[in-house]
């Protein structure tokens, strides 16, 4: 081929190039950054969802900005449809790249969870990694809340659930595919943190239990300590030691670390099946409203060892009673067996297994104080 | 030049999450998936033994010149239908990363303007460049992505969520019998080693069998990795709902002060250089089998440029026909067939080698 084919040949190709007109993106001052969705039950008696979205404004300036955010609403029968009118309203083009915390309103959870879950796992450009939480008592509260902490919108939320911000044996985390995951699988239970509105804050010290569509039960902060504790997502907790069994009086805190839990389920033909759980905690002691000597500790162990058992046991069979699993023996069940029908025979045996919890808890050191 | 033969092997291995091969071993992990994976690794690495001693005999060439030894009818036939297998595993990988880059990066734009794109560019890449040079793309494209494949992995199984239990239920189900499709799926991903029947007449010296000892353990390790990660994070029950399986377990995965939060968009990107690559090697299998077989005959140069580009202008225009006809699931259905067709060929391939190897030596 000689020069001017080449050449011609290429031009050819270059006008090709031409002909496949698309101008897929939009400039980043062209579009809207949603932070936060929140999905609340509808006031209007005719629709289903109220669905809003919190759309961070960028500052002009770095120095001394404030956070300012809009949120957006829609009622409509369908997360998408919602989605589509809140689009009339704003002018630039939604992107969700940016939202990182999904918030159902507690009236949402009551009812079914499944509807409102649909849209999320569907589409592309939801993340997968977003935190999921229920808001108390609505969504809209958690939504527009200005938090004076907060340099950027939402930032708070994500800090609280994830890692880098503050971590506390209170908050259990839930990503929108694990959450998705708990939904689906057979033989472990949902679980969403409640996130509760105060006046210029809001607080996460509750986590909710579902069954596959709906909420159950709301634990306590204390249970939700310990419902962490067996999901093995917290290495160190502060466990409080009363005097006596029945005793109003703490006796003593210990700040437990590194924290590990076993469990097995035990059946037997002659027996009831047992699920036996082997907790064991490092601590230190944290606070002691009595004397505690360094060198009898074997007496405030045993004391803490007990009350722990107790305590987790309570919170077990208090999930039994409901038929809920949030910490998967069930599927641990299912995986440890080969039979086809596992998860029939499951069923038949959680309802009327016993717990046996065991706790180990040895104490490392008094503190800075003898 | 050893080391080549290695890159073909690995690229089959990581281009098999857009092959369907997690699809169809994901939808049957309750019936025979888990089985299907040790039976896949023995009879991949089998084949692969028996390819390579026998294309071990010679030095220096490839299938086409090792045909003359045959009748023409079979020769032509032969080449006809094994380059057309060729073609469309091009065809399939391209036409799923094809979706897979419309549906994550690009929504906006139409799905056969993007194929276009993408065939024009590969046209280009395959009129150019010779086998050497093609594998020198191989290993550069190779060395810039597998370390960031290892960084995804490590984000994977060191993930907290990470469910060990649903993983234990799917490998309890280890009892049933497995399906040809989930067999024929799990072997693709050893079948990197047929590549060879043109990328052999670049390779200087032989192939050293001793050293393909690795081989079954990297495959059984892809191949674990492939089913059970998505299992682990989506759950036994929910993981057969996703339409992408491994797209999604990238979005499960965090780098929370890396350049990009988001492992997905790194793990697309990393995907089309690879998926494309991976097109670029099976359609010059495919191309350059047609054209050693046409050219014999051939004496004019300009003729043979021309034919050249006939063959390639047929596989960009076979390309854009099947985009224009074909939706998401039937891309799937089609790529599962192929698959599966693909095993009996690969059989039957072997054993020809085999047959070639035993003549040539009496």
């Amino acid at each position: 081929m000689n020069r001017t084919k080449r050449f011609s040949l290429f031009m050819i190709l270059i006008m090709l190039v031409l002909t496949l007109t698309s101008c897929g993106y939009k400039d980043i001052d062209k579009r809207a950054f949603v932070v936060t969705i929140g999905v609340d039950k509808a006031e209007n008696e005719n629709k289903d969802y109220k669905v809003m979205l919190k759309i961070a404004i960028p500052p002009t300036e770095a120095k001394g900005a404030k956070q300012e955010f809009i949120v957006s609403e829609q009622e409509s029968n369908s997360i998408t449809d919602a989605v589509r009118m809140i689009k009339s309203k704003v002018d630039k083009e939604l992107d969700f790249s940016h939202a990182k915390a999904i918030i159902y309103g507690e009236d949402v959870v009551n009812e079914d969870i499944k509807g409102v879950l649909d849209w999320f796992i569907r589409r592309r450009d939801i993340q997968k990694i977003a935190w999921v939480g229920i808001g108390k008592p609505n969504a809209e509260e958690i939504l527009k809340m200005e938090r004076k902490v907060e340099l950027l919108p939402s930032n708070s939320l994500f800090l609280s659930f994830g890692k880098t911000g503050t971590e506390s044996v209170y908050i259990v985390s839930e990503y929108l595919f694990d959450f998705r995951r708990r939904l689906t699988e057979r033989g472990i239970d949902p679980i969403l943190p409640v996130i509760e509105a105060k006046d210029q804050f809001f607080q996460i010290k509750n986590v909710a239990v579902l069954n596959t569509d709906k909420l159950k039960m709301t634990l306590s902060a204390e249970e939700t300590k310990f419902l962490n504790i067996m999901l093995g997502r917290v290495e160190n907790a502060d466990i409080r030691v009363k005097a006596e069994a029945n005793d109003e009086k703490d006796a003593y805190f210990l700040s437990g670390n590194a924290i590990t839990v076993k469990y097995k389920v035990l059946t037997n033909q002659k027996d009831a099946p047992i699920i036996k759980v082997d907790l064991h905690v490092d601590g230190v002691i944290e606070e002691a409203m009595k004397r505690i000597s360094e060198k009898h500790l074997e007496k405030p162990t045993k004391l803490a060892e007990k009350q722990l058992e107790k305590k987790v046991k309570q919170l077990l069979e208090k999930l039994q009673e409901e038929q809920l699993d949030p910490v998967g023996f069930g599927l641990k069940y299912r995986a440890t067996h080969l039979n086809e029908k596992d998860w029939d025979e499951w069923k038949e045996i959680y309802a009327i297994a016993e717990f046996q919890v065991h706790a180990d808890i040895s104490i490392e050191g008094t503190g800075l104080l003898k | 030049m050893n080391r080549y033969f290695y890159y073909l092997l690995i690229l089959n291995m990581l281009v098999n999450v857009f092959l369907y091969v997690p699809n169809i071993l994901l939808r049957e992990r309750f019936e025979g998936a888990v089985l299907a994976i040790p039976i896949g690794v023995l009879i991949g690495t089998t084949l692969l033994f028996l390819f390579t001693i026998s294309i071990n005999k010679f030095k220096g060439v490839g299938l086409p010149e090792l045909l003359e030894a045959t009748p023409k009818w079979f020769r032509f036939i032969f080449v006809l239908f094994f380059s057309g297998m060729w073609f469309i595993a091009g065809a399939i990988s391209l036409l799923a990363f094809n979706n897979v880059t419309i549906r994550f990066i690009n929504p906006e734009i139409s799905d056969v303007n993007m194929i276009t794109v993408f065939a024009i560019f590969i046209v280009l890449l395959l009129v150019r460049i010779p086998s050497d040079r093609l594998l020198y793309t191989l290993e550069i494209i190779l060395v810039l992505n597998l370390p960031l494949i290892g960084l995804v992995m490590y984000q994977a199984y060191s993930h907290d969520y990470l469910s060990i239990y649903s993983m234990l239920e799917v490998a309890t189900h280890y009892k049933e019998i497995p399906s040809w499709s989930a067999i024929a799926a799990s072997t693709f991903v050893f079948s990197g080693y047929t590549n060879l029947v043109i990328f052999y007449r670049v390779f200087k010296e032989k192939i050293r069998i001793r050293r393909l000892w690795f081989v079954p353990i990297i495959g059984f390790v892809n191949l674990v990795t492939t089913i059970f990660i998505p299992i682990g994070m989506w759950g036994a029950d929910g993981i057969g709902d996703l339409t992408y399986p491994w797209i999604a377990t990238a979005d499960t995965l965090q780098i929370e002060f890396g350049p990009v939060e988001r492992v997905v968009t790194m793990f697309i990107l990393l995907y089309v250089s690879i998926s494309m690559i991976s097109v670029a090697v099976h359609w010059h299998v495919a191309f350059e089998t047609l054209k050693s077989t046409f050219h014999i005959k051939l004496k004019s140069e300009r003729i043979k440029k021309r034919l050249d580009w006939i063959i390639l202008g047929s596989f960009a225009l076979c390309v854009y026909i099947l985009e224009l006809n074909l939706k998401q699931n039937d891309i799937f259905v089609f790529g599962e067939n192929w698959l599966n067709f693909r095993l009996p060929c690969e059989v039957f391939l072997v054993l020809l080698m085999i047959g070639l190897s035993k003549k040539v030596k009496q």
